[in-house]
């Protein structure tokens, strides 16, 4: 299978003051190879939103923009097309769907006139064409009586239909690839187990890639292959979710395999937490970004910045503890 | 070489917390802790139109104060040889149909705008903020009672509530106080009502509340002060309508007592005069908005320095 | 929808209820004897006690309540004491006058107003928003009555390009419908009269407009900016939807709801404002009728005048109330 997604050297700037820029995204490196459904792990402030939010040209300009990098979509670079080729590509052949489906649906139209503008925009149909088809996609992303679900307003739904409703425009044009942005934080556990299956499902039959952003290591096993662990603006892990379970190579991904409650955790033992905080952007230490949380820092770790490096079987970590590993 | 071992055993968080206390805390240059208000007039002074204004309401004021030693002339002096003189020397901004110089004239109206729009914006502000205050911290019954008799002097379209109580009470500068005060109440203890509302959930009054402090100190001590922003934006912006409908009034003949130096009842005395002399109604007219709009500014950059998340 | 009309309306009654009680309280608590008043100062005391009896001033002050109220529901206002005509049938022959201007200048204003500050919103922080900003504020805080005069004296006087004042002229009146003169020369076929009728109802609106431009535009640009951040105008981009479209679809449609609300406040005041406009123009309505009253010590008349606007503003507010219904889904269901 070919590779769908190259983001290479990525750097977006967000101007947080006057005269203080910080890169929320830094130096991000990846690729997502076509029908594969890689996961961005991190805390609020990682950067993995505005990973995606890259991707899709949105990065909110002001305040960020995108300092330097290339993304490859198919082989084309979208930093260097126009705003409107961009545009034909965002709801095309990238679909997004983010966090808050309470607010993410416009609240004066319905639910059926957002669902038909996602296909009209891009697809030459007419209006009930684009009606029956809109019907068509509510039923794959199991709305009930979806004839009169067109007709209601997003504030008469609930947040897992309303969450289903995004999906349902974010699939509206076969895309190639979906950019899921924390798409369960929202809602209840319940409801949350659905949406992963529903967008399991989408991955499987339609061999859609997936981009799914989630601060939660516990989905990712659900849903990925492959993840992405990021802090602090940038990459610090990256592998198979199944060595990254087994064998966290990096002190932060290990944490955060610590922070998941497990059934097995006897009882009283006080649920773990990575000590800290995460470090203000604009005031990141000289050295490794995670020094000030890290157990396992040693002097050198405040003076020089990992580099992140590649290990056998693909692997990437961005920690001198992986240096002895090293190839 | 092997993998490192940690330094500490990071299942137990106790060891980990000893292992951190040994090693020198994070070095961060963090800007020393400076309060909501200094930072609020670091913001206003950085908003050059707002400085402006306010050094024009403060030139303002001067001018209003030493308004006689400003000029040689007395805003009552009728002097029948110089009837609607234009704007030259000796008369600065002309005299008007009875001979009065304009200039002093408008510095002496200063005097009655400034301080029937200060006075007046005082007294709906300390109402209203009590009004306000008392609705939002009681709610129940005096919530429902006071919102609803604020609603229905709201309902009066502020000017016409002021023509009828001028009407009725007859002119001058207390009665004029009085109604622009008692049009502008409803406003204030609208926004005071809707913004203590919100503070009023706040854990420090709850806190307050559990440790026994009484209602009039929590409204006071600890409600007040967290309101005083909004209360501060609006009372500036207060200043400006209320100047606006003291000339309003003198206008119609119900402002002060003519021949006071009032710049609505200039602008009403001087009309009959458009054709021939337009210099007796342009500069007070000048005047008027000058001021209104240094407040109208000084409103805004208030907001702005005050709650920066409006802007 | 229905129930929230009805709802609206049952809100309005304690409201205008509220009105009626000030205006009586203002006037018989706090008053002089209307009697000395009527006859003037110097009447003799039978004729006071005389004039009292009939008026039913001599009755208990809720006695008197009541029989006002009676007399309102009855649509009888009082008297004028200049002219003996029924207060509330003059109000009614010049109602049509102050509301056209009013609606005119409204229409005039928020359409100009809602394009600038859709501008100033998209081009944020701009020098051209900076202007545009200091331009409305300006505008907001010239007297109404004294840009009127300017306007007069540049325009009307110097320039001759339009009337001084007054509403029609008399070789160029359209026959008498409904009273709005736009819409009787308009149904008459009348063009003439048609284009007469705006020359002059344009300076006033004008003066009306430049203020209430200001507002609508500052309010325009700042829920523009408002709902520009939310997060289903990031949906709207996400699903390729044109730029210009996100901004007049997506996004207007949400900044508007809140803007017919400025509508409805800015028609309230122009109503009480018209006092103001109506003097300076000599337009034959209802401000410039209690101004008259004023002027006249004719007490029934302001006081029935105020009345009267105050209770049409409470109407006014109650038909944007319903619009805004209509517009927003949230509150229609």
């Amino acid at each position: 299978m070919g590779v769908l997604l190259e983001v290479n050297d990525l750097v977006t700037q967000f101007r947080v003051d006057k005269r203080v820029m910080i890169n929320a995204a830094n130096h991000v490196s990846f690729t997502l190879d076509e029908g594969e459904t890689l996961a961005i792990v991190g805390e609020s402030g990682s950067g993995k939103s505005v990973t995606a939010l890259s991707v899709m040209g949105l990065v909110p300009n002001p305040p960020g923009h995108i300092e330097q990098g290339e993304i490859f979509f198919r082989g084309v670079n979208l930093l260097k097309l126009g705003s409107r080729k961009m545009r034909e590509i965002r709801g095309n052949s990238i679909g997004m769907i983010f966090q808050e489906p309470m607010t993410s649906l416009n609240p004066v139209f319905t639910v059926g006139a957002q669902i038909t503008e996602a296909i009209r925009v891009h697809n030459k149909v007419s209006k009930s064409e684009a009606r029956d088809r809109a019907i068509e996609l509510l039923k794959q992303v199991e709305i009930p009586d979806p004839q009169r679900r067109m007709k209601t307003y997003p504030h008469q739904m609930s947040g897992g239909m309303r969450q289903r409703v995004m999906i349902c425009m974010a699939l509206a044009s076969n895309p190639n690839l979906l950019i899921a942005d924390e798409p369960t934080t929202a809602l209840d556990v319940t409801i949350q187990a659905q949406i992963l299956e529903l967008i399991r499902g989408i991955a499987r039959d339609r061999d859609t890639a997936v981009l799914f952003i989630t601060h939660d290591l516990g989905v990712v096993a659900d849903i990925a292959q492959r993840a992405i662990v990021m802090y602090a603006g940038s990459v610090v892990e990256m592998g198979h979710v199944r060595d990254l379970f087994s064998d966290p190579l990096h002190p932060y991904t290990r944490g955060l395999l610590q922070a998941i409650p497990k059934l097995a955790t006897p009882r009283g033992k006080p649920l773990y937490t990575i000590p800290g905080i995460v470090p203000d952007l604009s005031r990141l230490p000289e050295g490794c970004a995670f020094v000030t949380r890290c157990p396992m820092r040693q002097p050198r770790c405040r003076k020089e910045r990992p580099k992140l490096r590649t290990m056998p079987g693909g692997r990437q970590t961005r920690c001198f503890l992986a240096e002895g590993g090293a190839v | 070489m092997d993998r490192m071992e940690p330094k500490a055993n990071i299942d137990d968080p106790k060891e980990w917390d000893a292992w951190m206390e040994f090693d020198d805390p994070p070095a961060t240059d963090a800007a020393p802790p400076s309060s909501l208000w200094r930072d609020a007039l670091k913001r206003f002074l950085k908003n050059k139109t707002a400085v402006a204004a306010l050094a024009m309401l403060v030139l303002m004021v001067a001018c209003a104060l030493f308004a006689n030693v400003l000029t040689p002339y007395g805003p009552y002096d009728t002097e029948l040889s110089q009837v609607k003189v234009g704007p030259g020397s000796g008369h600065l901004l002309g005299s008007d149909e009875n001979g009065r110089d304009i200039l002093t004239r408008i510095l002496f109206g200063a005097r009655i705008s400034l301080t029937v729009g200060f006075i007046s914006v005082m007294i709906s502000t300390i109402i209203g903020s009590i009004i306000g205050l008392v609705s939002s911290y009681y709610g129940g019954w005096a919530d429902i009672i006071l919102s609803r008799v604020m609603e229905m002097i709201a309902a009066f379209p502020s000017i016409l509530l002021a023509i009828i109580f001028m009407s009725i009470f007859g002119r001058g500068i207390q009665n004029a106080v009085v109604a622009i005060a008692i049009v502008s109440i409803p406003g204030a203890a609208r926004l005071i009502r809707s913004v203590s509302l919100s503070v009023k959930e706040n854990d420090y009054i709850t806190s307050a509340r559990a440790i026994g402090c009484g209602s009039a100190r929590i409204m006071l001590r600890h409600m007040l002060p967290n309101i005083l922003a909004p209360i501060i934006v609006n009372a500036t912006m207060s200043v400006s309508g209320a100047i606006l409908s003291l000339a309003s009034l003198g206008f119609l003949g119900l402002g002060v007592q003519p021949p006071t130096a009032e710049w609505g009842y200039m602008l009403s005395s001087g009309r009959n005069y458009i054709f021939s002399a337009s210099h007796i109604i342009t500069f007070p007219g000048i005047a008027i908005a000058l001021t209104v709009l240094s407040f109208n500014l000084l409103g805004d950059g208030l907001r702005d320095a005050l709650d920066p998340r409006l802007k | 929808m229905l129930k929230y009309i009805g709802k609206r309306v049952l809100m309005a009654i304690p409201v205008i209820w509220g009105i009626v009680t000030i205006v009586f309280i203002l006037m018989r608590v706090f008053s002089h004897n209307p009697a000395f008043l009527l006859l003037g100062q110097h009447a003799t005391a039978d004729k006071v006690a005389e004039l009292t009896k009939y008026l039913g001033l001599d009755q208990p002050i809720w006695k008197q309540y009541l029989i006002y109220l009676g007399q309102l529901l009855r649509g009888d206002l009082g008297t004028s004491l200049f002219t003996k005509q029924p207060v509330l049938r003059e109000i009614m022959e010049r109602m049509p006058a102050t509301i056209e201007l009013a609606v005119f200048s409204v229409i005039m204003s928020s359409i100009v107003g809602v394009i600038l500050g859709i501008v100033c919103a998209v081009k944020q922080n701009s020098a051209l928003d900076r202007l545009m900003q200091v331009t409305g504020l300006t505008g907001i805080s010239l007297p109404r009555f004294w840009l009127g005069l300017i306007l007069i004296i540049w325009l009307a006087v110097r320039a001759k390009l339009l009337p001084v004042s007054g509403r029609f002229d008399f070789m160029n009146q359209p026959k008498n419908i409904t009273g709005f003169m736009l819409i009787d020369s308009a149904l008459t076929g009348n063009w003439k009269a048609f284009g007469s009728t705006m020359r002059y109802m344009f300076l006033p609106a004008l003066t009306i407009a430049v203020a209430s431009i200001g507002s609508f535009m500052r309010y325009t640009r700042s829920t523009m900016l408002e709902v520009i951040r939310q997060d289903y105008i990031r949906t709207a981009r996400a699903k390729g939807v044109p730029e210009p479209r996100v901004v007049s679809r997506h996004a207007l449609k949400n900044a508007l709801i809140p803007v017919v609300t400025i509508i409805g406040m800015e028609l309230g005041g122009l109503f009480s404002g018209s006092v103001l406009t109506e003097t300076i123009f000599a337009w034959p309505g209802v401000g410039q009728y209690i101004v008259n009253g004023i002027n006249n010590s004719d007490y029934a008349v302001v006081q029935s005048g105020c009345m009267l606007v105050a209770v049409i503003s409470v109407f006014m507010n109650l038909a944007v109330d319903v619009l805004y219904g209509y517009l927003d889904p949230r509150i229609r269901y």
